[in-house]
């Protein structure tokens, strides 16, 4: 059904939610599965930090992708890391654009519950495929 | 995954890819599908009536269409061997998803991104309401 399969996640608990159901969707459609993680550069950067922002969150996200997949199952499908300094749901829609996906899958909650958060919001409205908001709270 | 799906059809040609979606994820995943029509005629359907209020709207027999909606959808479903049932709520559509989707308890709501006057690429305020509103999971399928 779904091919080509995007995941946002910040690696909270509540982001597994969603990246477990993308995971299980993409296992039983063999889809490939594409884990965007992002951090917005708009906080101001902490001076004397890392020279390139890359670096650190890079190594970051792999070790935490890694652990979630062991705590989820190991897949046997493809899972590409993609990370991004840019807003967070503008990376998952641009990543989706480069890798043509069909679907996005997004947790539902931003900062406050109870509010559908700014980046399933933002994604749900701009994406050009489908979409499947997970409902993590 | 999901056990129990639910999907908002007007019968329209981008709604049917609602339905399309929802059941491949049905099949995909074993869940009963929940088929509801509760999209309100469009006012234009009201030949020379006055400014259409959701009443008038649901005065000239929608009842009719939308038994033929869910009809189809149900017809559809069983060819494919999908568990169906169908629900024909009057009012908001998208109340009237999020209820339906409530009572039964589905973990999962299957809707088109736009709605039958809605622009390309433009969320309808139907999948709209439901995604900031829904209990459970939203599927927006592209109709755009």
């Amino acid at each position: 059904m779904f091919r080509t399969i995007v995941v946002g996640t910040n690696w909270s608990g509540t982001a597994d939610v969603a990246f477990a159901k993308a995971l299980e969707l993409a296992r039983s459609g063999g889809a490939a599965l594409h884990v965007v993680t992002a951090h917005d550069p708009s906080p101001a950067p902490v001076v004397g930090g890392p020279a390139s922002p890359a670096a650190g969150p890079d190594f970051q996200a792999d070790v935490a992708l890694e652990r979630t997949l062991e705590r989820l199952g190991a897949p046997d499908f493809l899972v590409r890391l993609h990370t991004a300094t840019a807003e967070p749901g503008q990376a998952i829609l641009q990543v989706a654009e480069d890798v043509d996906a069909d679907l996005i899958v997004v947790g539902n909650r931003g900062m406050h519950r109870r509010v559908l958060g700014s980046i399933p919001n933002t994604v749900s409205h701009r994406a050009s495929c489908d979409v499947l908001i997970v409902q993590t709270a | 995954m999901f056990s129990s799906i639910v999907v908002g059809t007007d019968g329209s040609e981008t709604a049917d890819r609602a339905l399309t979606r929802a059941l491949e994820m049905a099949r995909l995943t074993g869940a009963r599908l929940l088929v509801v029509s509760a999209y309100a005629p469009t006012a234009a359907r009201v030949t020379g009536g006055a400014p259409a209020t959701e009443a008038a709207e649901w005065s000239v027999g929608p009842d009719f269409e939308v038994e033929g909606v869910l009809n189809r959808a149900m017809v559809r479903a069983r060819s494919e061997g999908v568990e169906i049932e169908a629900r024909a709520p009057k009012g908001d559509p998208a109340d009237a998803i999020l209820a339906v989707a409530a009572e039964s308890g589905a973990d999962l709501i299957v809707l088109g991104s736009r709605g039958m006057q809605g622009a390309r690429r433009v969320l309808g305020s139907v999948p709209n309401k439901v995604s900031h509103r829904a209990p459970c999971d939203v599927l927006i399928v592209q109709t755009g």
